[in-house]
């Protein structure tokens, strides 16, 4: 390592021996040698960070990632992934306000959408929630990932019409889609 | 008019279902099912008596498909054999409740005592009837049917086969329906000491 310091292999692989021998406080000091030589290698920073949630530190996580996000404010990865960590920590308030940068710099990440909505139910807001959803789906409605939450929110809404209205749109959108069909069916049927 | 209209959009939608999903299961019986809603047709009946049979080629464990196959069947007036696809569905699946209700519905309909008894062995051995309006219905029938002694072993049965459910399983109410069934069977047997010692 003293002789190729950025030979990404040779990290990888004390990385996972210090690991396997339990040595986690060498493996950890390892990621940040690597972090500090190469500041963009994302993959050491998410590792890293998943090795202290492991380790029950999610404090040490989240001060990587704002660490990340000091030094690259348009990451738009770390972003998610603090707020990621920020909702596991049920620190919704903080999460709320990453994911809702994480569309202002990229409108067209649907799993934000997604994240942020769910957040806001758990809020208690889930007419905001909706809002969300269907701004989400404007973005992409060919891309079926949303589709399915919103209805299940609106049905918990007791709007069955707009969830029918909603998987009518969902075909229109993906014809080829039988689970959007048979949902459809089901709900016209409760009716 | 609009559930009719709604009901055919239903159906129509199914039938995609089948058509872009071929090898699943779910879309011949929940079609199946749609076809059966209200008062299915001869044409309808014998549709979705193929699309059980379907559903079966694709997976010959399935109680549901069974249960529909039960249900054409009695539509189709074939009391007997719909009573067999019904039990083949709890034997498949004894938590199958809507094989339960059709099958009790119907044998108490066809007043086929020995049967009744027979589902009322099995529900109680299986403790999965969902409430006690089940046993109720099948309790009334055979006390017209002056069968007192087998209720008598019924309630017993039944008292057993409850209290030994963990109380958190929320099927208290069971136990205490056989334990008032029984203690008015006592009543009405001019036994009250049987009745108080049961409390």
């Amino acid at each position: 390592m003293q002789q190729q310091p950025d030979n990404t292999f040779i990290y990888d692989q004390l990385k996972q021996l210090l690991l396997q021998l339990h040595k986690v406080d060498e493996a950890i000091a390892l990621y940040r040698q690597v972090m500090q030589q190469q500041p963009s290698n994302t993959a050491a920073y998410n590792d890293l960070a998943a090795l202290l949630m492991q380790q029950n530190k999610p404090e040490e996580a989240i001060a990587l990632y704002q660490q990340r996000l000091q030094q690259q404010p348009n990451n738009v990865s770390a972003y998610r992934n603090l707020a990621m960590l920020l909702m596991q920590q049920n620190k919704l308030e903080e999460a709320i306000a990453l994911y809702r940068q994480v569309i202002q710099q990229q409108p067209s990440d649907l799993p934000a959408y997604g994240n942020l909505a769910a957040l806001l139910v758990r809020q208690n807001k889930p007419q905001d929630a909706i809002t969300l959803y269907r701004q989400g789906i404007q973005q992409d409605p060919q891309n079926p990932s949303l589709y399915d939450p919103l209805a299940s929110l609106l049905l918990q809404q007791n709007q069955v019409n707009e969830a029918i209205a909603l998987y009518r749109q969902a075909i229109q959108q993906k014809p080829d889609n039988s689970p959007f069909y048979k949902k459809l069916a089901d709900l016209l049927l409760q009716l | 008019m609009l559930q009719r209209r709604k009901t055919a959009e239903a159906i129509a939608a199914y039938r995609k279902v089948i058509e872009l999903n071929p090898e699943g299961v779910e879309g011949y019986l929940a079609l199946g099912n749609a076809l059966m809603l209200g008062l299915p047709s001869e044409s309808q009946l014998t549709e979705a008596l193929g699309l059980y049979h379907q559903a079966l080629q694709l997976e010959p464990t399935s109680a549901l498909a069974y249960t529909g196959l039960g249900n054409v069947l009695r539509q189709q007036q074939k009391l007997e054999d719909a009573i067999a696809a019904y039990w083949q569905a709890l034997r498949l699946d004894p938590h199958s409740d809507g094989a339960y209700q059709q099958l009790s519905s119907l044998l108490l309909l066809l007043h086929n005592t020995d049967a009744v008894i027979a589902l009322y062995r099995h529900a109680l051995q299986q403790r999965l009837a969902t409430n006690a309006f089940f046993y109720t219905q099948m309790d009334r029938f055979l006390q017209q049917q002056n069968q007192l002694e087998t209720l008598t072993s019924l309630y017993r049965e039944g008292i057993e086969q409850y209290s030994a459910v963990p109380p958190q399983a929320g099927k208290e109410h069971f136990k205490q329906h056989f334990y008032g069934q029984l203690a008015q069977l006592f009543l009405e047997q001019k036994q009250p000491e049987k009745a108080i010692a049961l409390y």
